[in-house]
C-alpha cells in the first residue's frame, strides 16, 4: 500500500510541477533598456548676480553603457570671479516622453549624494546647497570661480548609498561618475 | 546419442524451469593467481536477491525466474563493481573469474583491484570522499577528485574546470539528462545537489560522442546511484560546518517491492543553510546560501522491459559579496587597493542584496528494451526548466528582480546497442533538442529559441590485451534570437552544422598496466553570450561585446595515459593536447568606453587559434598496513597562438600529498581512518601585463586534516565523519576566485557530518 501513495506524489509532482513565471513570449521580448536608465545629465549654472548668461552642459548616452558613443559631452565655459547657482538634473531620454530622475533622487535624498571634485581649476569653490536633513545632496550647488582664467576639469560622482551615507564619497555603489572639462575664462 | 539426450534435457528444462526455480551459483575466482576470492558481492540488478561468496569463494542465488540479468559482481572494499549480462535459460554454474587482485591485511579484510578496460577512464568520488566532503557545492565535492579544480564565485558558486576548461567545454549529465543551466558566466553554478547524488564521477578528455560534440574537457556525471537489492534502504545524514555556521541534512529512502516484482523506488530530500563565511580576519558580508533539493524516482522491470520516471528539483538562493558589486572602475580600483572589503558588517544568516535566487527541475521518462543480453534499445525524454532571478543592490524587493532568466528544454535520445561475437559492440543513436530562453529585465542575453539534433556511430571491439573504440557524430544547430536593435526587434537567424569524431585505443602490459589513447575532433556553436553580448558587465567591470559574425569553435585533441596497479602501488599519469583553430575567447581590447559610470575597458569575444597542454599524475602507495600515501599534481600550459601571449584564468600548478592512516583493529566492524594533507598551489605567473585589474596572487601552501570511523551493526552502518580545512588560518587568496579582487578566502573551517546507512 505504501508505495502507492508514495506513487501518486511522484506523478503529482512530475505533472504539476511549473507555472511560467514570466508571461511575454519569447518571440515577443519587450525592449527593457530603456527603464531605470541615466542617458542625460544636464548642469545648468546661473550668474548668482544676474549678470553673465545661463549656461547649459550636457552629457548623453542614450543606448546607456557600450554601443553608440555618447552623443554629447560639453565643456562647461564659465567667467572668473563669478559665483554660479549649479542645477544637475537626471533624465532619461530613451524613455518617451522622457523622465526626469531628479526628483526620485531628491526624494530619496537620505540614498544619494553628488559630490563635485575639480582638478587644476585653482581656486575654483562647490559647495552643495541642500539637504536630506543630516548630510547634503549636491542636486543644488554654489560654484564660486577663482580670479585666473584655467582649464582644467571637475569630476562629477553620484553615489547611491542606501543606509551607508555618511556626508562623505566613500560609502556605496557608484551610478555616476563623469569628468567635464572646464574652462575658466576672463 | 548423448547429444540428444542433452537437448532433451534442455527442452525440458525450459519448460519445467520457467516457473522462477532456476539457480546461478559457481566460484569466484582471481584471474590473477586462481586464488579464491571470498566475501565478494554477486547481485542481480534491479532484483532483489543475491549471494555473498563463501570461504571457499562459493555462491549461490536460488528461486530466478528465466530471462535476461545484468549481474554485478563488487567487493565490500570499495572497488569498482563488474557488471555483465547474462540470459538464464536453466540451471547454471557461472563461474566468475575477475581480475581481483587480492591482498590479505586481516582474516577477512581484504583489498582488490581491478584494471578498467575502456579507452578512457572514467573516476569516480569515492564514497568516503562523499561524506567527508558533504554539505559542499557540488563543484567543490568534484574537486576533490585529482585532475579537477573549480572556478568560484566565493563560496556558494563553483564550478568544476578540467584540463583548463569550464562552462560551456564540459557537459554535466545529471542523471542521464544534459543539464541546461545559465553556463556561460563564471559566476552561475551547475544547479545540481551534491548531497543526494550518491555516484559523481568525471569521464576526462573529449571522447564523449555520445552525449555531445562540445564536452571537450570532459563529461561529469552525476546520479542517484544503481538501485539497491534490498527490500527498504535508506540513508540519512546531518552536518555541520564552523565556517558560515552552516547546517544540513538529508534523507533518502529506497524501497524494491515484494509484492509487485520489479518494482522499486526511491525518494530524498536535502537542505542546507549558511551564514556569512569568514576569513581568517574578517566576514565577508553577505555570502550566506540557502538550499532545498528533492528527487524521486521509480523504476520498473518486467521481462525484457524496463521503465523509469524521475523528478528532481534544485532550489538555491545565495548572497553576492556585498563589497563585489561595484558601480564603475574607480569602485573596483578603490577595493582592490584596499586590503579589507569596504563592506563589513556583523554574522548573520540573513541574505540581502546583491542576491541569486535558482530554481532547476528536471523531470524525465525513459523506457529500455533488452531484448537479448546482446540486443537493447534505450528511449527517454526529458524536460528541463531553469528559473534564475538576480536582484541587484538597492533592490532588497525579491518580487521586482533586476533580470530574470527562463530557459526551458525538451530532450529526447534513442540509443540502440548491439553486441556481435568476437567482443565487437557497435551502438547508434540519436540526440534532439529544443530549447527556449525568456529574459525580463535588464538585457544580458537576448531571448532565443535552439534546436538541436545530432547523430553518432560508436564501434567498440575488444581483444586479449587491445581495446578499441571509435565513434562519429554529427549535429545541426538551429538558433534563433529575439532582441532591440535601435528600438527595432530583430531575429537574425543562425545555423551550425558539423561531424565530430573519436579514436580510442587501450592496451594491457601484463597484470599491472594499462595504456590508453585517444585522438579526437569536436566542436561547439558560439553560445549565446559570445554572439549577442552588448554592454557592461556588472561585478566585472567591464564592456562585454560579443560577435554575431562568430563560426563555431573547433579543437583537436589528443591524450595518453598509463595507468599501473598493483597490491601497493597505483599510479596514473595523463598527457593531454588540444589545438583550437577557433578559440572562441574574451579579448581585451585595450579601449575604453566612455559611459554615464565613468570608462570601462573594453573586451570583445574574438576568435584566435590557442594551445593547450597538460600533465596529470596521481600515485598511492601503501607503506604499511595502517599507512598510505598520496601525490597527486596537475599543470596546464595555455598559449593563445594568434596573440602570442597568455591567457588569463588558467589553473596554477597545484601539488597534494596526503598520508592516510587505516589502523587495524581488532573488532571487525568497526573502520576508521584518519588523513593529514599538504596542498601547494603556485602563483600564475603566466599571465599579460595589464589583462586583468590585479596580479596574480602568491602561492599558497595548506594543510587539511580528515577523519572517518564507521561502525557497523545489525545491518546498518554508522558512519561519523569529521575534518579541518586550512588547518593553519592561512590568509590567502585564489586565482580562480573571482572574489580574489575584494576578499580573502575563508579561513579555518571544521566540518562534522553524521550519517547512518540502513
Amino acid at each position: 500500500m505504501k508505495s502507492f501513495v508514495f506513487l501518486t506524489i511522484v506523478v503529482f509532482s512530475l505533472f504539476g510541477c511549473k507555472k511560467n513565471k514570466i508571461a511575454d513570449p519569447v518571440k515577443q521580448p519587450t525592449d527593457n533598456n530603456s527603464s531605470e536608465l541615466i542617458t542625460t545629465v544636464q548642469l545648468t549654472f546661473t550668474d548668482s548676480a544676474n549678470v553673465e548668461p545661463n549656461y547649459v552642459s550636457v552629457f548623453r548616452d542614450i543606448d546607456g553603457p557600450g554601443g553608440q558613443d555618447p552623443s554629447s559631452f560639453d565643456t562647461i565655459r564659465l567667467k572668473k570671479g563669478t559665483v554660479y547657482f549649479g542645477q544637475i538634473s537626471l533624465l532619461n531620454e530613451a524613455a518617451s516622453p522622457t523622465e526626469d530622475i531628479t526628483s526620485e533622487v531628491s526624494s530619496e535624498g537620505d540614498e544619494h549624494l553628488f559630490c563635485y571634485t575639480p582638478n587644476n581649476l585653482g581656486e575654483l569653490v562647490i559647495l552643495r546647497t541642500d539637504s536630506d536633513q543630516v548630510y547634503e545632496i549636491g542636486i543644488t550647488t554654489k560654484w564660486k570661480t577663482g580670479s585666473m582664467a584655467r582649464t582644467g576639469a571637475v569630476t562629477v560622482v553620484l553615489k547611491h548609498q542606501p543606509g551607508v551615507k555618511d556626508g562623505t564619497c566613500s560609502p556605496g555603489e557608484t551610478d555616476i561618475e563623469l569628468e567635464f572639462v572646464v574652462i575658466i575664462e576672463d | 546419442m548423448k547429444a540428444t539426450m542433452l537437448l532433451l534435457a534442455l527442452f525440458f528444462s525450459t519448460i519445467v524451469f520457467s516457473q522462477c526455480n532456476l539457480t546461478i551459483s559457481g566460484q569466484v575466482i582471481d584471474i590473477h593467481d586462481n586464488s579464491i576470492v571470498e566475501q565478494a558481492k554477486i547481485s542481480l540488478k534491479g532484483y532483489n536477491s543475491g549471494a555473498y561468496s563463501d570461504s571457499l569463494g562459493r555462491y549461490s542465488i536460488p528461486n530466478l525466474c528465466p530471462g535476461s540479468y545484468q549481474i554485478i559482481v563488487s567487493h565490500h572494499l570499495g572497488c569498482k563493481p563488474l557488471r555483465f549480462e547474462f540470459n538464464l535459460k536453466q540451471d547454471t554454474v557461472l563461474n566468475l573469474n575477475i581480475e581481483f587482485h587480492l591482498l590479505e591485511l586481516h582474516d577477512v579484510n581484504a583489498d582488490a583491484y581491478v584494471l578498467d578496460r575502456s579507452v578512457s577512464s572514467e573516476t569516480e568520488l569515492s564514497v568516503r570522499s562523499q561524506t567527508l566532503n558533504a554539505g559542499k557545492t557540488l563543484g567543490d565535492m568534484l574537486g576533490e577528485i585529482p585532475g579537477i579544480s573549480t572556478f568560484n564565485t566565493g563560496v556558494s558558486i563553483s564550478k568544476p574546470i578540467i584540463r583548463g576548461m569550464h562552462s560551456n567545454r564540459l557537459i554535466l549529465l545529471n542523471n542521464g539528462v544534459r543539464q541546461e543551466g545559465q553556463q556561460w558566466g563564471g559566476e552561475h553554478a551547475p544547479e545540481v545537489d551534491g548531497l543526494l547524488n550518491e555516484s559523481l564521477s568525471v569521464v576526462k578528455g573529449a571522447s564523449a560522442v555520445r552525449y555531445g560534440p562540445e564536452a571537450f574537457g570532459g563529461v561529469v556525471k552525476v546520479s542517484p546511484g544503481d538501485w539497491g537489492d534490498q527490500n527498504w534502504s535508506g540513508k540519512s545524514s546531518v552536518g555541520a560546518v564552523s565556517n558560515g555556521r552552516m547546517y544540513f541534512g538529508s534523507t533518502r529512502l529506497e524501497n524494491n517491492s515484494i509484492r509487485f516484482k520489479g518494482l522499486h523506488f526511491r525518494a530524498g530530500v536535502s537542505y542546507k543553510k549558511s551564514g556569512d563565511q569568514n576569513t581568517p580576519t574578517y566576514i565577508l558580508s553577505n555570502t550566506g546560501y540557502e538550499e532545498f533539493n528533492y528527487f524521486g524516482q521509480i523504476g520498473y522491470q518486467k521481462g525484457k522491459h524496463s521503465f523509469d520516471a524521475f523528478h528532481s528539483q534544485f532550489t538555491t538562493t545565495l548572497g553576492i559579496l556585498a563589497a563585489s558589486h561595484l558601480g564603475n572602475l574607480t569602485d573596483l580600483k578603490q577595493a582592490i587597493s584596499n586590503e579589507t572589503p569596504l563592506i563589513i558588517d556583523p554574522f548573520t544568516y540573513d541574505i540581502k542584496a546583491p542576491s541569486q535566487q535558482i530554481e532547476h527541475s528536471i523531470s524525465k521518462l525513459a523506457y529500455a528494451y533488452i531484448r537479448n543480453p546482446k540486443q537493447q534499445i534505450e528511449l527517454d525524454y526529458s524536460f528541463q526548466f531553469n528559473n534564475r532571478l538576480e536582484i541587484d543592490e538597492g533592490q532588497d524587493n525579491s518580487q521586482s528582480p533586476d533580470f530574470q532568466l527562463n530557459l526551458s528544454t525538451h530532450q529526447l535520445n534513442v540509443a540502440a546497442e548491439q553486441k556481435f561475437s568476437k567482443g565487437v559492440k557497435i551502438e547508434i543513436g540519436m540526440n534532439g533538442q529544443y530549447q527556449e530562453n525568456k529574459g525580463v529585465g535588464r538585457f544580458l542575453i537576448p531571448n532565443y529559441v535552439k534546436q538541436n539534433v545530432g547523430a553518432f556511430l560508436i564501434y567498440a571491439k575488444k581483444w586479449d590485451y587491445w581495446a578499441l573504440e571509435s565513434g562519429v557524430r554529427v549535429d545541426n544547430f538551429y538558433l534563433q534570437s529575439f532582441y532591440f536593435e535601435e528600438k527595432e526587434l530583430v531575429k537574425p537567424i543562425l545555423t551550425f552544422s558539423k561531424p565530430s569524431a573519436n579514436l580510442g585505443l587501450s592496451r594491457l602490459f601484463g597484470h599491472h598496466w594499462i595504456v590508453r589513447s585517444n585522438a579526437a575532433y569536436s566542436w561547439r556553436p558560439p553560445s549565446i553570450s559570445e554572439l549577442y553580448s552588448n554592454g557592461l558587465h556588472h561585478g566585472a567591470a567591464a564592456i562585454e561585446i560579443g560577435d554575431k559574425s562568430l563560426k563555431e569553435e573547433s579543437v583537436f585533441s589528443l591524450q595518453t595515459s598509463g595507468e599501473f596497479k598493483s597490491n601497493r602501488l597505483t599510479a596514473q599519469v595523463e598527457l593531454y593536447q588540444y589545438y583550437f583553430n577557433n578559440y572562441i575567447f574574451l579579448n581585451p581590447s585595450n579601449e575604453f568606453v566612455l559611459t554615464i559610470k565613468g570608462a570601462f575597458p573594453e573586451f570583445r569575444f574574438k576568435e584566435i587559434e590557442a594551445f593547450y597542454s597538460g600533465v596529470e599524475s596521481w600515485v598511492n602507495f601503501k607503506w604499511y598496513k595502517w599507512l598510505s600515501q598520496e601525490v597527486s599534481h596537475s599543470l596546464v600550459r595555455v598559449i593563445d597562438l594568434t596573440n602570442k601571449a597568455f591567457v588569463v584564468g588558467i589553473a596554477p600548478d597545484y601539488l597534494q600529498n596526503e598520508f592516510q592512516f587505516t589502523p587495524q583493529l581488532k573488532k571487525k566492524n568497526i573502520n576508521t581512518f584518519l588523513a593529514i594533507s599538504n596542498s601547494y598551489r603556485s602563483k600564475q605567473n603566466r599571465v599579460e601585463e595589464n589583462a586583468d585589474y590585479a596580479l596574480p596572487p602568491d602561492g599558497v601552501f595548506l594543510i587539511n586534516i580528515k577523519s572517518q570511523t564507521s561502525f557497523e551493526k545489525n545491518g546498518r552502518t554508522f558512519v561519523l565523519s569529521g575534518s579541518v580545512e586550512n588547518l593553519l588560518n592561512t590568509k590567502y587568496r585564489s586565482y580562480l576566485n573571482r572574489y580574489r579582487y575584494f576578499s580573502d578566502e575563508i579561513g579555518r573551517s571544521f566540518r562534522l557530518n553524521f550519517q547512518i546507512k540502513f
